[in-house]
């Protein structure tokens, strides 16, 4: 079920409207049965091995708080993500899966089990929610849980199942544990925050999209001048598109009084690419850093600077990678951490560049700088190969096939100007942001300009919003 | 805190929320009522006439389905498609060219491209429908654009477009709440009476179209019949927005992508054993296609089916044959198929050299 | 004596902090934590640790590391260990 639906739209209005008139003991449940519904919805398969790795790890977790005072718990710890990694690796690899199971896998129109048995949905982020998990019983920062539908609710909440946030056990467990009723003010913010995530998914993401995706599946036949633009903007898209997704997700929980983690903070104010990954999909580069990076940094700590550059690259080579086994993954995620190795290393020249120029105009220029790196490691993670992302950045240039109105890759004079508008009140509302909540501020304005913007913003999110897109990019993760 | 709804006061801020949002919609149900109700974009029910709608309608859906609804009972086997320049070309003056029994209808698309035009090729191929001719009427333009529009209104099958007959209605219903959409079409609606802001929405002055063949009813046709002379001064200034230049030559229009489609539309042509004309049209301000492109369009669909009328000519001379810089009319189009039939079997009617009819470039325009 | 030793498993620790960092003007005291001091990341945070441990010939472990809230955490820590 995709967040932009009407299948969906249906499910979450009864799931609440249940909600809003029940006890809060009820809550759990609701939400526990809507999971499952959405879960199973598109394919029962998706519902059967989300529930097995959940009670797999539920199990995993009590058996190592069990042996914790025991020599073993470290091997079982260990044997246990390998099993968590294993069945995601494999999944993820229809050709391996086929060749386990005997069946020849698919060309085009098999419809043998394989193909159905396609990588099951969201599975790259409740298996990460479970390897955290059990470290985190491991390392004795959490007990394991012994209430097996509290856990379930934990690992299969349909408003993070899709596209994350990861979120810390300990954080949602909390929330889920003790349940809230209906709360007006909740529900309200929640509505906003959905709102507010619709408006950059439906006009902007949603808008960018269908050009930036003529030009990646067709990059022989772009010219330089489209491959640039298509280059600059797609960060926009793919912020717009997941940041979106990431206010409905946070909007929706917030409505059923769950606060989710936050995803994103005003990431292109970056000005180097180790604050980007600080801003940038927060839940999973938090989630890495201290589930991967950090153990790895204190394991290697002897090797000194050296020990901290390897493991910049071995953990973004690995969060390159759990986007996707394939080779321009893995170059994604390389660049990332070999930037930041570069940035650590050189970081004197750095201070040398601010003091001549002035912090100011420097500011500008790291912004800037990190944005284009950014944009360009983010071919490599939305070409169709790692050949056509070669081919894509060789070929960058300013110059058009026909003409200079190329820039606008197909987008017509009033498509540009609605996704511009609205990119640029986004920026000024996320400026802005940085210091106040401005949703909790809207309260504070009189009813009247409230319903007014209200009203404008609904007008121009119903009429002017491209709703024909209804998946989101990190859905295939 | 965290009570239960046993209370009162929690009770009532859920209707509140519940109201509010009511409130919220309430705007929008009249005009989407209105919508489902009136069916101003003629989406929602099968219809056999498209000729007496007041609103201004998505001309390929309207070609689209004026052909699948009334093929049961008009054999159609002859397509005159591309964009709007096809005003020019009539069914019935192209049916005398074309053997008796032959049954032509207008399938096209404001600013349509090759790629809006293979589209439709292989939208017809899916309902198996007989191809037996097939005029497609271009300028250079459209030969650049290698995507079909995205546009709502340029949709003109769900199946085609690949989204779900909901989706396509939504996507209708969203375009009709733009308020300089559905204001002009209610208000006209309910009063019946058209003002001059309708005019981006409503036509006036009987209908744009025939029906059946979907032939184009210019009202500029009566203009000029009633007017004369006057119709072109009156209008002048649409004609000297930009200098005309007899003697350039376009840019390059055709790259590996428009190639990949123009063979993918001879493709289909073959296997329907379809004749052919594809006419690139005279452009007023005599831009000459350039060769390469030309050549590019013989060497895929044949010498003997491409016809360039662009440049410096008989036709674009005489301003008579324009309504304004972007189309030429019927009299015009009725030409170009004498040409085409009957005239010299060489491809571009002969190009005067630009100082050998000196006079006769443009004709002298009134100012 | 108590209080000596912590001052000056402190300034040592500050010094290192100063020499990763590159910035002579840190101060910490013992409430500071790593979120305070500008530069004291995850990406320098082993750094320090790995200096403070070879300064003081101690090993400290993994678990004992994730539990170092603040500087006085670590002062504590490193007493112990050397004693």
């Amino acid at each position: 079920m995709a967040f932009l639906s009407l299948d969906f739209a249906i499910l979450f209005i009864a799931t609440f409207l249940l909600y809003s008139f029940s006890p809060a003991k009820a809550r759990n449940f609701y939400l526990l049965v809507a999971s499952c519904v959405f879960i199973a919805w598109n394919n029962p398969f998706f519902l059967v091995m989300s529930v097995l790795v959940t009670a797999f790890t539920f199990v995993a977790g009590r058996v190592i708080e069990k042996f914790q005072d025991k020599g073993k718990v470290q091997l079982i710890h260990a044997l246990s993500i390998a099993v968590l990694v294993g069945l995601w690796i494999l999944f993820h690899n229809p050709a391996w899966l086929s060749g386990i199971l005997h069946i020849r896998s698919g060309a085009a129109g098999d419809s043998s089990i394989v193909s159905r048995l396609i990588c099951p949905l969201g599975m790259s982020f409740y298996t990460f929610q479970a390897i955290g998990y059990l470290t985190d019983v491991y390392w004795q920062e959490e007990k394991a849980e012994r209430n097996f539908f509290d856990f379930s609710l934990y690992m299969l909440f349909f408003l993070k199942f899709l596209s994350g946030p990861i979120e810390r056990f300990g954080s949602l467990i909390e929330q889920i544990r003790r349940p809230e009723s209906f709360d007006y003010d909740n529900a309200v913010y929640g509505l906003k925050l959905i709102f507010l995530g619709m408006l950059k998914k439906l006009l902007i993401a949603n808008y960018l999209s269908p050009y930036t995706s003529d030009v990646f599946s067709n990059v022989n036949d772009a010219s330089g001048l489209q491959l640039l633009m298509t280059c600059l903007l797609y960060p926009i898209e793919l912020y717009s598109d997941f940041s979106g997704y990431t206010d409905m997700a946070l909007g929706g929980a917030r409505m059923f009084g769950i606060r989710l983690s936050p995803n994103f903070n005003f990431p292109f104010s970056s000005k180097s690419t180790a604050e980007l990954w600080r801003r940038w999909h927060m839940s999973l580069s938090f989630w890495v850093r201290d589930y991967l990076f950090v153990p790895m940094t204190a394991l290697l700590r002897r090797w000194k600077a050296a020990g901290i550059y390897a493991s910049l690259l071995i953990t973004f080579s690995l969060l390159g990678l759990w986007h996707g086994m394939g080779l321009s993954f893995l170059v994604y995620g390389l660049i990332q951490g070999i930037i930041i190795c570069l940035e650590m290393r050189f970081s004197a020249v750095r201070t040398r560049f601010e003091r001549r120029v002035g912090t100011r105009i420097a500011n500008v220029v790291y912004i800037i700088r990190t944005y284009l790196l950014f944009a360009l490691s983010l071919v490599f993670l939305r070409s169709e190969s790692l050949a056509d992302a070669v081919e894509f950045i060789t070929r960058i240039s300013f110059v058009p096939h026909h003409s200079w109105k190329e820039m606008n890759i197909g987008m017509s004079d009033h498509f540009c100007i609605v996704a511009g508008t609205t990119l640029l009140l986004m920026f000024i509302y996320e400026a802005f942001s940085v210091k106040h909540d401005l949703i909790e501020k809207s309260r504070e304005l009189p009813s009247w300009l409230r319903w007014t913007i209200y009203f404008s913003l609904f007008f121009a999110l119903f009429s002017l919003g491209m709703f024909e897109n209804d998946n989101f990019i990190y859905l295939q993760f | 805190m965290n009570n239960d709804l046993s209370d009162g006061p929690k009770k009532a801020s859920v209707v509140k929320l519940y109201g509010k949002l009511f409130l919220l919609a309430l705007p929008f149900l009249p005009l989407i009522a209105f919508y489902f109700i009136c069916d101003p974009d003629m989406i929602l029910k099968k219809y056999r006439r498209f000729d007496q709608s007041e609103v201004y309608l998505g001309e390929g859906h309207v070609g689209w389905q004026n052909y699948l609804n009334n093929r049961d009972s008009i054999p159609f086997n002859s397509f005159i498609m591309g964009n709007s320049c096809t005003m020019a070309f009539r069914t019935d003056e192209w049916e005398k060219y074309l053997p008796d029994g032959s049954k032509a209808v207008r399938f096209f698309e404001n600013a349509e491209g090759i790629a809006g035009v293979c589209q439709k090729l292989k939208a017809l191929e899916e309902v198996d429908a007989q191809i037996d001719y097939l005029l497609i009427v271009f300028d250079v333009e459209s030969l650049k654009v290698t995507v079909p529009s995205h546009n709502t209104n340029k949709i003109f099958s769900c199946e085609a477009a690949g989204i779900s007959q909901l989706q396509y209605i939504l996507r209708n219903l969203q375009t009709f709440l733009m308020p300089d959409k559905c204001i002009p079409i209610i208000e006209y609606r309910i009063t019946g009476k058209y003002s001059p802001r309708m005019k981006s929405q409503i036509r006036e002055g009987g209908p744009v179209r025939e029906p059946y063949t979907n032939n184009c009813l210019n009202p500029r046709e009566k203009e000029i019949e009633m007017n004369g002379e006057d119709y072109w001064i009156s209008h002048q200034s649409e004609f000297h927005r930009k200098e005309r230049c007899p003697g350039q030559i376009d840019e390059p229009a055709i790259f590996k992508p428009q190639n990949r489609i123009l063979k993918e539309m001879e493709a289909i042509c073959r296997k329907h054993s379809t004749q052919l004309v594809l006419v690139i049209g005279p452009d007023f301000y005599q831009k000459k296609i350039h060769p390469s492109d030309l050549k590019t369009l013989q060497d895929i669909f044949g010498k003997e089916s491409v016809f360039d009328f662009t440049g410096v000519n008989p036709y674009t001379a005489d301003y008579h044959h324009y309504y304004e810089p972007g189309h030429y009319r019927p009299c015009l189009g009725a030409q170009l198929l004498d040409r085409i039939y009957n005239g010299e079997q060489s491809s571009s009617p002969s190009v005067l050299p630009v100082e050998e009819i000196s006079g006769e470039i443009c004709q002298p325009f009134i100012k | 004596m108590k209080m000596e030793k912590q001052q000056e498993i402190l300034m040592c620790i500050q010094q290192v902090v100063r020499e990763i960092l590159k910035n002579d003007s840190i101060v910490l005291d013992y409430g500071t934590t790593s979120s305070d001091v500008k530069g004291w990341d995850s990406l320098t945070h082993m750094l320090i640790m790995a200096e403070v441990e070879k300064r003081y010939g101690i090993r400290i472990s993994f678990r004992e590391l994730m539990k170092v809230g603040n500087v006085g955490d670590l002062v504590s820590m490193v007493e112990k260990k050397v004693n």
